[in-house]
């Protein structure tokens, strides 16, 4: 077991990520930061098991199970809320905030899955494929094509974009 | 896109920052002693120092009961004070407040014998600045 200021150490550099990570599979911000809450309650009562080698990957890997749970509890489909905000954007620009939330949205599940963990949560092509179960050159590939797709949603006029 | 423009829209992306989540209500209270880690040591110096003083006005009251106020010991010989007269008077006086009112200085009309001179008023006379 390790001591209870490394798990307060990960929730202080990891929580956000996480949260952004579970907000983008359940959509909302609220259930996605009830459900990382109850991953650190967890963590916090049975501590963080030593043969865990990667405690970042597991953090993701955690989160992406109990939202998941939830989902199939609950089991109906969340439409992302565009409304909430999930960044604090640079220079105050919250136009480019609600663009980037937008394309975010548009992007297939698996897609934004894997752009939210390499750019927010950091994590190498190898921790997703651990946390996602895929091969890191799917990983990798899957994510040049979000990124691709979040650039063109960005760039692109206003009035041309697909809104979904 | 080439692997440059990949890395700067990267590094875009990166300069929007996720919020950060509500703490955990049990690092809240945890925070809370560490952010002032020092507030018990502080709230028992406290404590003590309120002891100290309440025991000091028990003291206080203690021999606060109407008491006769001690008369300062006079300086009975003529001529100027001492450091012995000081010390005579402070051990004489029944307080401490009495022996200070005894030494403060008074004016005293100082006897000169024949064949002498006051140093002072040798020095009154002279009219230059040093």
């Amino acid at each position: 077991m390790r001591d209870r200021d490394e798990i307060e150490k990960l929730y202080r550099h990891h929580g956000a990520a996480l949260v952004l990570f579970a907000a983008s599979i359940a959509g909302s911000r609220n259930s996605a930061q009830d459900a990382v809450h109850r991953v650190f309650v967890k963590l916090l009562d049975r501590g963080l098991k030593y043969e865990v080698t990667d405690a970042k990957a597991y953090l993701f890997t955690a989160v992406r199970n109990t939202v998941l749970n939830d989902h199939k509890q609950r089991a109906r489909v969340v439409d992302l809320d565009p409304d909430i905000a999930w960044f604090d954007p640079p220079a105050q620009d919250y136009h480019a905030q609600r663009q980037l939330q937008l394309a975010i949205k548009q992007l297939p599940e698996d897609q934004r899955e894997i752009v939210i963990l390499h750019v927010w949560g950091e994590l190498t092509f190898g921790q997703i494929a651990e946390v996602l179960r895929i091969s890191s050159n799917t990983a990798a590939s899957r994510y040049r094509y979000a990124l691709n797709k979040l650039r063109e949603h960005m760039t692109a006029p206003e009035g041309s974009r697909v809104q979904s | 896109m080439s692997n440059l423009e990949e890395d700067r829209f990267e590094a875009y992306l990166r300069t929007f920052r996720p919020l950060r989540p509500d703490p955990l209500p049990e690092f809240r209270a945890r925070s809370a002693r560490f952010r002032f880690p020092f507030a018990w040591a502080a709230g028992a110096a406290l404590g003590g120092l309120m002891l100290l003083a309440g025991m000091h006005d028990w003291q206080v009251e203690d021999h606060g009961t109407p008491r006769v106020v001690s008369v300062a010991p006079q300086v009975t010989q003529s001529g100027p004070l001492r450091l012995r007269d000081i010390n005579s008077l402070l051990t004489k006086a029944d307080s401490l407040k009495a022996g200070l009112d005894a030494v403060t200085w008074k004016p005293r009309r100082v006897q000169v014998g024949p064949g002498q001179q006051s140093a002072l008023a040798v020095l009154g006379e002279d009219k230059e600045k040093l």
